[in-house]
């Protein structure tokens, strides 16, 4: 057995190395696409505190800058999440944008975004998704990031509580990085 | 036998490209064993180094129309740029020598190295082999990074991520026009591939700029052959650049060129005063191939090949003094490989592996007079580096993350040199970070420095130099305290060993390269962000340095004090918004010991807020008091400090196609 988990090993190392071998799993999609598929997936794994109602029958998702993954999550926008359709809307960052929002997606470019999310965050439910391996570091609940290649997920619940927001026991369970 | 036979089924059949659809109703577990498409998978974007990194955003670029590297690095806590008329130079910090051809900076464009094999240059201006409209945003790391990026990463590094085709899906086509008879045309396209079972993107940009420029006014050469001390006319720029990019399965491939003409008004190397012929001629080309592969769940590998050419022409007219023209030529051929293992197989760990080696095939200097030729300099080198690097990025607890990097290098006539850094980070809630950050740098004297002369004229051989070191610490904190108001703080200290600068031989009266004093330097910068109502945006920063050298005094072009304001937002109902950017520098000393003054410059840009039919408007004035300030001057030059442009204005149209 461990023979054949070393070949195997070995195979994929010598093949890929050679060049032969640039997708050994199932599905290849493009990094904005599968990320903006992550993020709207994800959305409907955290529960926003009862009694909190947006004032429309719409779902903020903002966004701070245009880029490939917004353009993406937009192709999104109309689907239902919690009963609610899903808005996609670019803001500037003001308080007031901030406030009509229930969750902000913000792009690794934007480390200063993400910081004044997670102050908003402190005082409304605002789900704070974060793109990059150290998302979290600068203020998200959830960090969307490639490890090997793949989307992985980062979650701070502590983060999330803060916020009046509850993760799925599903979604922590697909966490890369859980911090509780 | 079994596991061949399924790698083999699995690498024939070579995955299938899904389509958004088929994402859109995959469940989450599913999505994250989709494979990502595109190089940028492996890369380690530069903004998720362990330091205190400053992005300039593509909004950003907009919002104060950004013509170069160097003015959008300007906004910057704690940098400074400068400009000689022939090239733009960064300070960062209370480091800026004048003359060193910025090479203590590393310039990456798209996480690839810029800098040539000759001068060492970042080259940060029109110069470079980057065009504005390409960038998508500006990284910009201070402090040594010589731990993954070798020699050069003393001071900072400055990455320019460049568009992509999947962010632009269609076409972009700009016009400018405007002072001292400057006119660009830009053309920048690209979109997403998916075909078969692979996907990716094609990115190419062209542009072409030609500046008539104007008269400059030098004060010290009133005078001069009973002229009024104007270079009339001698000020013209014209550049042409072009890149292509394509990412494909793991593959990746791009191209760069670039060709700048400068003439050079300031007669400097004491060429002829208001003489046309003075010029600079700066030549990039780039090619690179790479392929990134999952070796398995938790490795990944990316391999990469590239090549370069740098070429320099310049020429120095010396008619009225000695009856010649002098050309110096610089001619420049490199190629290498890099190979990068990423492991992230134990957990809260990830483990970066790689080696790169570079071979310097050509590294040529010669200067001789043109008529009659006479050879001065003739000088024919090669070398070659090899460097490893190892780094862990390590969550050992919640909220605290540490950075542990070692890198050695080994150069021809070096021997090993070894850089490590450690960053400690912690976010004690969610909105605030905080960084310590130990990291030690150096530097080989280029070719330039080490073999560089003119026969013994003015400039002699520079024998026995030693590699410059740094070492630095760091401490700093960012905090959003309210959703509208962020702030960010460090404190640095630096100490530098072995500068090499060029000085004048009292022996000999000859101009030669030596290793230097210790120098020092103590510093802190604040920054502070504020949405303020009505979409108005406001950010300023102040940096407050003091640098000394052990052999007494302060060094040249470091200002004890930087400050920077930035506001934009919407103006009113009109439909049209604002950047202003103000910079105040503290006065500086130039090369000769001589105080330039401290100034304040501003640059206001309006913009149709919405991109309109039929393409969007934007309208720049830079330097809105049009009064000449001056930047210090550099040992080749008669004069203390150089005049800067005065009020220019800038009209510019962007059109984009889907």
């Amino acid at each position: 057995m461990f023979l054949s988990r070393l070949l195997l090993w070995l195979c994929y190392g010598v093949l890929g190395t050679a060049g032969l071998s640039s997708a050994v799993f199932a599905e290849v999609a493009p990094e904005a696409e599968v990320k903006a598929a992550v993020v709207f997936n994800l959305l409907s794994f955290i529960q926003w505190p009862i009694g909190w109602q947006p004032t429309s029958r719409s779902l903020h998702l903002c966004t701070f800058e245009a880029s490939s993954i917004e353009r993406e999550l937009s192709r999104h926008s109309g689907k239902p999440v919690h009963g609610l359709f899903l808005v996609i809307r670019r803001i500037a960052g003001s308080a007031e944008e901030l406030e009509q929002c229930q969750a902000v997606f913000v792009e690794s470019a934007n480390p200063s975004a993400l910081a004044r999310a997670a102050a908003t965050a402190s005082s409304q439910p605002l789900l704070v998704v974060g793109e990059g391996a150290w998302a979290l570091e600068r203020g998200a609940m959830i960090g969307v990031s490639l490890v090997s290649g793949r989307v992985a997920l980062d979650v701070d619940t502590v983060a999330l509580r803060r916020s009046r927001l509850v993760a799925s026991s599903k979604l922590l369970r697909l966490a890369r990085t859980l911090i509780e | 036998m079994r596991p061949f036979i399924v790698l083999f089924a699995l690498s024939l059949a070579s995955g299938s490209a899904a389509s958004t659809d088929g994402l859109s109703s995959m469940s989450l577990e599913d999505l994250l064993r989709v494979e990502v498409a595109g190089a940028s998978r492996y890369a380690q974007p530069l903004s998720e180094a362990p330091s205190a990194v400053s992005i300039v955003a593509a909004e950003d670029i907009r919002r104060f129309g950004f013509r170069t590297l160097a003015e959008s690095l300007q906004s910057v806590r704690g940098v400074y740029a400068t400009n000689d008329r022939a090239y733009s130079y960064l300070g960062i910090r209370g480091f800026g020598r004048p003359g060193d051809y910025n090479s203590r900076i590393l310039l990456l464009v798209d996480g690839d190295r810029r800098n040539d094999t000759i001068y060492d240059q970042a080259m940060v201006g029109h110069e470079g082999p980057v065009e504005m409209d390409w960038v998508k945003r500006v990284e910009f790391v201070p402090g040594p990074s010589s731990a993954i990026y070798g020699g050069n990463a003393l001071f900072g590094i400055v990455n320019a991520v460049l568009w992509s085709g999947t962010d632009l899906e269609g076409s972009r086509v700009t016009a400018e026009a405007g002072s001292a008879g400057m006119a660009r045309l830009g053309l920048l396209a690209g979109r997403g591939i998916k075909t078969g079972g692979q996907a990716g993107d094609w990115t190419v940009g062209l542009s072409v700029y030609r500046k008539r420029g104007g008269d400059v006014h030098f004060p010290e050469f009133v005078g001069v052959g009973g002229g009024d001390g104007i270079a009339r006319g001698l000020d013209g720029e014209r550049y042409a650049k072009a890149f292509a990019k394509l990412n494909l399965g793991g593959w990746h491939t791009s191209i760069a060129l670039s060709s700048r003409h400068k003439d050079v008004p300031t007669a400097y190397f004491s060429t002829d005063f208001n003489a046309p012929g003075n010029f600079t001629l700066d030549q990039h080309a780039y090619a690179d191939i790479g392929h990134a592969a999952t070796l398995s769940e938790n490795l990944t590998r990316d391999v990469r090949l590239h090549v370069g050419t740098y070429r320099y022409d310049g020429e120095y007219v010396f008619l009225s003094s000695s009856s010649v023209v002098g050309r110096d030529e610089a001619r420049a051929q490199w190629w290498g490989a890099e190979y990068r293992l990423t492991w992230t197989g134990l957990e809260g760990h990830k483990l970066l592996l790689g080696a790169e080696a570079q071979r310097n095939g050509r590294v040529d200097q010669r200067y001789f007079d043109l008529s009659p030729r006479t050879n001065h300099l003739d000088s024919r080198h090669r070398g070659s580096s090899v460097g490893f690097f190892v780094q862990d990025e390590w969550r050992f607890a919640p909220r605290w993350m540490t950075n542990l990097g070692l890198r050695a290098d080994r150069i021809t006539n070096f021997g090993t040199a070894l850089s490590p850094r450690a960053a400690l980070i912690h976010h004690p809630i969610p909105e605030a970070s905080m960084k310590l950050i130990h990291g030690r740098a150096f530097r080989p004297p280029n070719a330039y420095e080490r073999f560089y002369h003119d026969g013994n004229n003015t400039q002699k051989p520079s024998a026995g130099l030693r590699p410059e070191r740094i070492a630095t610490t760091e401490l700093a904190a960012d905090m959003a305290v309210t959703p509208t108001l962020r702030l960010g703080a460090s404190v640095y200290r630096y100490r530098m060993r072995n500068l090499v600068e060029q000085i004048t031989d009292p022996a000999d009266g000859l101009l030669v390269f030596v290793n230097q004093s210790p120098i020092h330097a103590r510093g802190a910068e604040l920054e502070a962000e504020a949405m303020l109502t009505g979409g108005w945006r406001l950010r300023g920063s102040i940096a407050a340095q003091r640098t000394h050298q052990d052999s007494g005094g302060e060094p040249a072009n470091s200002p004890r004090r930087l400050s920077k304001l930035l506001a934009d937002g919407p103006l009113f109902d009109t439909g049209w918004a604002f950047g202003l950017n103000l910079q105040s520098i503290g006065s500086r000393l130039s090369a000769n010991g001589s105080r330039v003054p401290a100034h304040v410059a501003g640059n206001l840009v309006l913009r149709q807020g919405e991109a309109a039919k039929g393409g969007e408007w934007s309208v720049g004035l830079y330097n809105l008091s049009g009064r000449r300030h001056l930047d210090p001057s550099s040992s080749e030059h008669v004069q203390n400090a150089l005049p800067q442009d005065g009020r220019q204005i800038r009209v510019r149209w962007e059109s984009a196609l889907q």
